[in-house]
């Protein structure tokens, strides 16, 4: 824990500011109301949908956040050097481990903030889908950390930084007409949802699907990066379990050639 | 070993296949434009290449052995050299995919002067900050590619409804401006004891 709370310590200058400017920015552009900005302000679940959906940004950033700080502090050559005994994960670990404390910080103070804001304009809670609209923000947001840790522990070179921005940043392009469950960054209504709101069921697959994925990326890259003759075959083991959840979970969606992502009220 | 070998020996072959890269891109995707999510406006090829081609370069600022760079007598000499190829090779793209393209002329002088403000952001931030440079540059070439548009109506590029505008002396005074600034900084580096 000490560990985590020096990388906190070391990091939290660009990384805490980082990712609240990514939080702000996605959290201001969308529909104002009235001629004023922040239009979520009068729907809750159009709040929580936009909260979610700041991963659009602050996924590839903390990814990427984790490849510089590794590349910086504890590159290859560092790695090579620990003790037989120190596992090659260990410190990017707790790098990622800190990035992801300060990615959920920033969510939760963001999500008391503009649940103020919607209490003070009594904002209209009939489209609200709890508790996944309050669980697939930071779910995606922890896949995306593991996505970076992966990064920067295989592919370790200064390229991988703008690298895994970019390509994290698009990949929500690919399958953003289809229903189907959400990796690493979460779509978000940028206008009102009048009369309609997320369908649990796309949402519990969407967070689940990141879970099993950050579980599936780390027990891998336990595996991969270990030193020494006793393999960590379990890691190995739940890899597999996930990978297959992860395909589980998803086929149903594929399958049934989903489109949508939102039912009517009532 | 890895990280220093790779980026001593790969870094120039890379950046070579990144502008080719781009070169192919503008000419195969000239006049095609994508609905980014969560932008405010359509994008086209031609500003992916804008907004990326920058941060890209930037990496190549980056000297594994600051060191024994600046031991050497031309150091300061031998950095201008590498300043100097990432801005040539970020402009060469796009100087095709603006001639290329048929846009207006107001839309190649709102592109040229984000270009140039944004190598000019990413040499300072990559020479002062290093590889935490290159992650505030990524972010904000991504914060342009979300709002650009809005960014371009704030300026005076484009009307609230995003049409280019018709060209005025105002366009031009903001894209000299700005091509003042990326080339003083390219010429001049960011003022960092690593860099001078």
């Amino acid at each position: 824990m000490s560990a985590v709370f020096m990388w906190i310590k070391a990091s939290w200058k660009l990384v805490l500011s980082a990712l609240a400017i990514a939080q702000l920015m996605v959290m201001y552009n969308v529909q104002p109301v009235d001629g004023i900005p922040f239009g979520w302000r009068v729907d809750w679940s159009w709040m929580l949908s936009v909260w979610g959906g700041a991963t659009l940004l602050m996924s590839p950033l903390a990814a990427a956040a984790v490849v510089a700080l590794v590349l910086l502090n504890v590159n290859p050559e560092v790695q090579q050097g620990l003790p037989a005994n120190v596992p090659r994960w260990k410190p990017v670990a707790h790098i990622s481990a800190a990035v992801a404390v300060q990615g959920l910080a920033v969510q939760l103070i963001a999500l008391g903030i503009c649940s103020l804001v919607c209490w003070l304009c009594q904002a209209d809670p009939r489209g609200l889908t709890l508790p996944w609209q309050l669980l697939t923000g930071p779910v995606a947001l922890i896949a995306g950390i593991a996505v970076g840790s992966a990064v920067a522990m295989l592919i370790p070179t200064y390229w991988s930084i703008p690298g895994v921005l970019f390509a994290l940043f698009l990949a929500h392009r690919i399958f953003f007409w289809h229903g189907w469950p959400e990796l690493f960054t979460t779509e978000m209504a940028t206008g009102m949802v009048t009369g309609g709101r997320p369908i649990p069921g796309f949402l519990a697959a969407t967070t689940w699907l990141n879970v099993v994925t950050a579980v599936a990326i780390w027990s891998g890259l336990i595996f991969v990066t270990h030193r020494g003759r006793h393999r960590p075959w379990l890691a190995l083991l739940i890899c597999l379990v996930c990978i297959g959840g992860a395909l589980g979970i998803y086929l149903p969606f594929v399958l049934a050639d989903a489109w949508d992502t939102y039912e009517p009220i009532g | 070993m890895r990280v220093s070998t790779s980026a001593r020996l790969w870094r120039w072959p890379v950046f070579v296949l990144v502008v080719v890269v781009a070169v192919v891109c503008v000419l195969v995707f000239r006049n095609d434009s994508m609905y980014l999510p969560g932008a405010d406006g359509r994008r086209y090829a031609r500003q992916f290449v804008v907004a990326w081609m920058p941060v890209l370069g930037a990496v190549l600022l980056i000297d594994p052995t600051p060191e024994i760079t600046a031991t050497l007598p031309r150091a300061r000499r031998v950095y201008l050299v590498l300043r100097a190829v990432m801005t040539a090779g970020i402009l060469v793209p796009l100087v095709l995919a603006w001639s290329l393209s048929g846009q207006p002329v107001v839309k190649a002088l709102y592109e040229g002067s984000i270009v140039c403000a944004l190598i000019t952001c990413s040499i300072i931030a990559v020479s002062l900050w290093q590889a935490s440079g290159v992650l505030m540059a990524s972010l904000v070439s991504v914060l342009w590619l979300l709002a650009g548009d809005t960014l371009a109506t704030v300026l005076g590029f484009a009307d609230i409804t995003g049409q280019a505008m018709q060209v005025s002396a105002l366009h031009w005074v903001f894209a000299l401006v700005s091509l003042g600034l990326a080339a003083a900084i390219t010429l001049r580096g960011a003022g960092s004891t690593r860099w001078q």
